[in-house]
């Protein structure tokens, strides 16, 4: 074994550092991301993402006319309500 | 300027703390991006003259990193060290009395017990500290879509989270301003005119009792409508693909307080009816649920325009005649040899 291929297989001492961005910013939605990253080890050990928002699409949908549903999910997204959209047809 | 115009006393400075984190689906944001009348970059960047110096916090529009770094001027207002500040809410409120053990919508942590800090939470401590509070969007004006018959959340709108006789720290009543999203210039139109009035140059923005602005929403989409005079002759679309009035075929407009077809919608272009949308009344309080199913006729539709048929029919038919002598010139432009005009020279007056 030549020594940069033991270089590239040893790992160093981890470094540990947690990292969180709740909110996320520059997109729409509740996002929030949690992680452990290792980066002497370019590592990322540990990754958690939430959506803190609740609005119950499919409970509030139930028994409205079928005909509706394009206008009303169309609200799910302010970005890609039109995806939204044509999915409900 | 010259020394016998009086400053006038306002603020020279003044953030605007905006969360979008209510029961939204962000679109306003997204559509206030639109705006030329006056475009959001100009505000932020100074370029309109007159107004205080904007500091714009924003989740989708924010130049932080976000987390901490984007949350630290929310942070600082809550402590009573950021002002003077607008509170723009995007979105309905949830009722976070029926929230089980969860919760339903949260922005940012609690940084001692990294428990989630409810959206009620911040407007709890925001809105009595806000110079003025501005609802953006249906939902947060009124409820909306999120609030309609059989949600879970039981959520409402910031007036009635906040009680209709609200005051902001500026006298100012909760401004709102409806639409599902909201008309770009209509945002952008009257968050300036509440900003001339934090810079001491103009009265507070008149608004009727639903606290709407009154210049926006005090006329029908109707009465703005391209289409209407298909209307007034009875002329009325049997499907979407047509060029007509679409009362019979779903449009609320006749009944709907909204500019949007007068003012389109980016740049003058669209306007719901004009371009073929029926008017499903998203900026109304009554919204969704009172106009739903949003394609079957409205109910007053039928028998106004029953009424209007038999008239339509007859003035269409004597229009089409004054049409077609309107469309000829009159007899006397010719080449010919002599005057037919009628010209007299030996007439005087
Ligand atoms: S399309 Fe709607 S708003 Fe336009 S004229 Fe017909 S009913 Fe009125
Ligand atoms: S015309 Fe009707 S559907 Fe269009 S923005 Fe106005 S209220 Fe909403």
């Amino acid at each position: 074994m030549t020594a940069t291929e033991q270089a590239k297989t040893r790992r160093k001492p981890g470094q540990i550092v947690e990292m969180v961005w709740d909110p996320i910013t520059r997109i729409i939605g509740n996002l929030g991301l949690y992680t452990k990253i290792d980066f002497a080890n370019r590592e990322v050990t540990e990754c958690h993402s939430t959506s803190s928002l609740f609005r119950g699409y499919s409970v509030f949908m139930k028994g409205k006319d079928p005909r509706d549903a394009g206008f009303i999910t169309s609200r799910i997204c302010g970005i890609c309500g039109d995806n939204h959209t044509t999915c409900s047809v | 300027m010259t020394a016998t115009m009086p400053q006038p006393h306002g603020f020279d400075e003044m953030h605007i703390l905006w969360i979008s984190e209510g029961m939204s689906c962000d679109g306003d944001t997204v559509s206030v991006t639109a705006a030329s009348q006056p475009p959001i970059e100009d505000v932020v960047l100074g370029l309109v003259p007159g107004l205080p110096t904007v500091h714009l916090h924003n989740k989708v529009l924010s130049p932080t990193l976000g987390g901490e770094e984007f949350l630290a001027p929310f942070r600082a207002a809550a402590r009573n060290e950021l002002e003077p500040f607008i509170l723009v809410i995007e979105g309905s409120i949830p009722n976070e009395n029926i929230n089980g053990n969860g919760y339903w919508t949260s922005f940012g942590n609690d940084l001692e017990t990294g428990e989630p800090l409810t959206l009620n939470w911040w407007i709890d401590q925001l809105a009595p500290k806000a110079w003025a509070v501005v609802a953006i969007g249906t939902c947060a004006a009124y409820g909306g879509i999120h609030a309609m018959a059989g949600n879970p959340t039981g959520c409402m709108g910031l007036a009635d989270y906040l009680g209709w006789d609200f005051k902001s720290k500026g006298a100012l009543p909760i401004v709102n301003i409806p639409g599902c999203p909201v008309q770009p210039d209509n945002f952008m139109e009257t968050l300036t005119w509440v900003l001339y009035h934090a810079a001491g140059s103009a009265p507070p923005p008149p608004l009727d009792e639903l606290l709407r602005p009154q210049w926006i929403f005090g006329k029908t989409v109707h009465e703005g409508c391209d289409r209407a005079g298909y209307y007034e002759q009875g002329d009325f679309a049997k499907d979407y693909n047509s060029p007509k009035c679409q009362a019979k075929v779903g449009c609320w407009g006749p009944v709907v307080n909204c500019n949007v077809p007068k003012r389109g919608w980016m740049g003058g272009v669209g306007g719901c009816p004009n371009v073929g949308g029926i008017c499903i009344a998203c900026t109304m309080p009554g919204f969704p649920d009172k106009f739903m199913p949003f394609m079957d006729m409205p109910p007053g539709g039928s028998l106004s325009s029953m009424i209007v048929k038999p008239y339509g029919a007859f003035i269409r038919r004597m229009r089409g005649i004054t049409n077609a002598t309107a469309n000829r010139e009159p007899k006397w432009r010719h080449n010919r040899k002599a005057l037919t005009s009628g010209y007299n020279p030996r007439w005087r007056p």
